[in-house]
């Protein structure tokens, strides 16, 4: 074995005189076998020339046995790695788990989804005896009854970020209602992404027209808004004036003000009355 | 390529193994690789494989000359991640992962992986791991073009061919513990 190995390894290292080269390439083609054992060895000497490469698969191997400590919050990575004063990132952990202390505490719970217009939005059709819906203020955008939640607003949590397969299908496949009607979104843009704002409030604007409709006919639209994990229950219905224009276009639009944390969210708008689904689109609120 | 200040510091950190940031790193996206798997039938370990097999590939990718971060740093690393545990899932049971085609993290930015030289690379580090210490380091200063010499020196050996015996058994050893999983022979075949 040691004559085989360092025949080949001579070969790999292009130190064999020719007429053994030759010799080499010769039973190379000639013998599978021998042929995948020269190749073998040299995606070995390929894969560990570089020793950076096997430390970092060790510490890696090394850390991910570490137990994670549960419900840290992610911390954000520092612009100058190994440049840094200890004490400096050390002052900084402490305020930014300070902040997210009091964030918690005082911003946490269930997505708070309001429409910046004037029309309340509805509770969750599946969730009944629902309270009365919160009346819109911009001078008290946060109620203070919400339910706890496990994480706070400013941690992205990468779950909130996995799309729904089911609703996704959706997208793909084209809405158009039994009546060949459907909603043209203007706003907002497939996959867009709004960033909240320092209260954790985000703004976005829904606007489409109604195409295939009957001119003669009042409608009223229903915007229901979805979480990425469940398509049955919107987390708000917000219904949705349409409104002619002098050329007979039904056009819609409302803004919806919205206290939810960073995610993927998905939106749908169904006619009121026979609830079926004109339009699907998603957007996100901040990125990972 | 040497770790620069202009990297992204999750680059800097997986090409020069900061193991402070390592950790950071893995706080922040593991929960993601973790969700990803432990959703469409994988396992923890498996999950572990995914995040580190998938750093291995950050760091290969950091390492070539042309590469620039485009996109956010967890954009593409989850990419990488997500499309690892496809490739893997449709190879093991040719079931689909659960997250469309347009998921935020396949986007533009998303680099051509090489899966089958992905899968090769994890193998030898699987049965690399394997050998002793001493091996492992023997073999490294070979593969890094180290004389015998200087391994015999490095190793603290006796001499020059008790080091050549001794990297011949190592070797030996890490070839058939490769040649030993089932996966090496469907690499083969691919």
């Amino acid at each position: 074995m040691n004559d085989l190995y360092d025949l080949i390894e001579a070969y790999l290292n292009d130190d064999l005189p020719d007429d053994q080269r030759r010799d080499m390439e010769r039973r190379m083609a000639e013998d599978p076998a021998f042929r995948e054992e020269v190749e073998l060895h040299r995606q070995l000497q390929q894969a560990y020339a570089d020793p950076g490469r096997w430390q970092l698969r060790e510490a890696l191997a090394a850390i991910m046995d570490e137990p994670v400590p549960p419900d840290k919050p992610p911390p954000v990575p520092p612009a100058k790695p190994n440049q840094g004063n200890r004490k400096m990132w050390l002052l900084i952990a402490v305020t930014l788990l300070a902040g997210a202390g009091i964030w918690f505490f005082s911003h946490l719970g269930a997505p708070n989804l309001q429409p910046a217009g004037d029309q309340p939005a509805t509770q969750p059709k599946s969730t009944a005896p629902a309270p009365a819906p919160t009346e819109p203020s911009k001078n008290d955008p946060l109620p203070t009854n919400r339910p706890k939640s496990d994480r706070p607003i400013a941690m992205a949590d990468p779950e909130r970020f996995v799309p729904n397969p089911t609703m996704d299908a959706y997208i793909a496949g084209g809405v158009r209602s039994q009546e060949e009607m459907r909603a043209v979104m203007v706003a907002p843009e497939n996959n867009a992404t709004v960033q909240p704002d320092a209260q954790g409030i985000s703004v976005v604007r829904f606007a489409g027209r109604l195409e295939g409709a009957s001119p003669d006919e009042a409608r009223v639209l229903h915007l229901l808004i979805f979480n990425n994990r469940d398509d049955q229950k919107p987390l708000l219905t917000q219904p949705v004036q349409l409104r002619t224009d002098a050329n007979g276009q039904a056009d819609f639009e409302t803004t919806l003000r919205l206290t939810v944390p960073k995610g993927l969210y998905y939106f749908r708008v169904e006619e009121s009355k026979t609830e079926e689904m004109l339009a699907m689109g998603k957007f996100f609120v901040g990125r990972l | 390529m040497e770790p620069t200040a202009t990297m992204h510091p999750y680059l800097n950190a997986v090409r020069s193994g900061d193991r402070a940031l390592l950790r950071q790193l893995r706080d922040e996206l593991y929960p993601f690789v973790r969700g990803l798997v432990l959703k469409n039938s994988g396992t923890e370990d498996d999950a572990k494989d995914v995040f580190q097999d998938a750093v291995m590939v950050v760091y290969d990718k950091a390492g070539q000359a042309e590469f620039m971060l485009t996109s956010r740093f967890s954009t593409f690393f989850c990419g990488i991640a997500l499309n690892l545990w496809r490739s893997r899932r449709k190879k093991k049971s040719n079931s689909e992962v659960t997250i469309p085609e347009d998921a935020p993290y396949t986007d533009d930015e998303q680099p051509d992986l090489d899966f089958e030289q992905i899968e090769r690379q994890a193998l030898f580090d699987k049965a690399m791991a394997q050998l002793g210490a001493d091996c492992r380091k023997l073999l490294g200063l070979f593969f890094q073009k180290k004389t015998m010499s200087e391994i015999a020196e490095n190793m603290g050996f006796g001499s020059e061919n008790y080091a050549r015996r001794r990297k011949h058994a190592c070797k030996e050893f890490l070839i058939e513990r490769i040649r030993s999983y089932p996966e090496y022979r469907e690499l083969r075949n691919t």
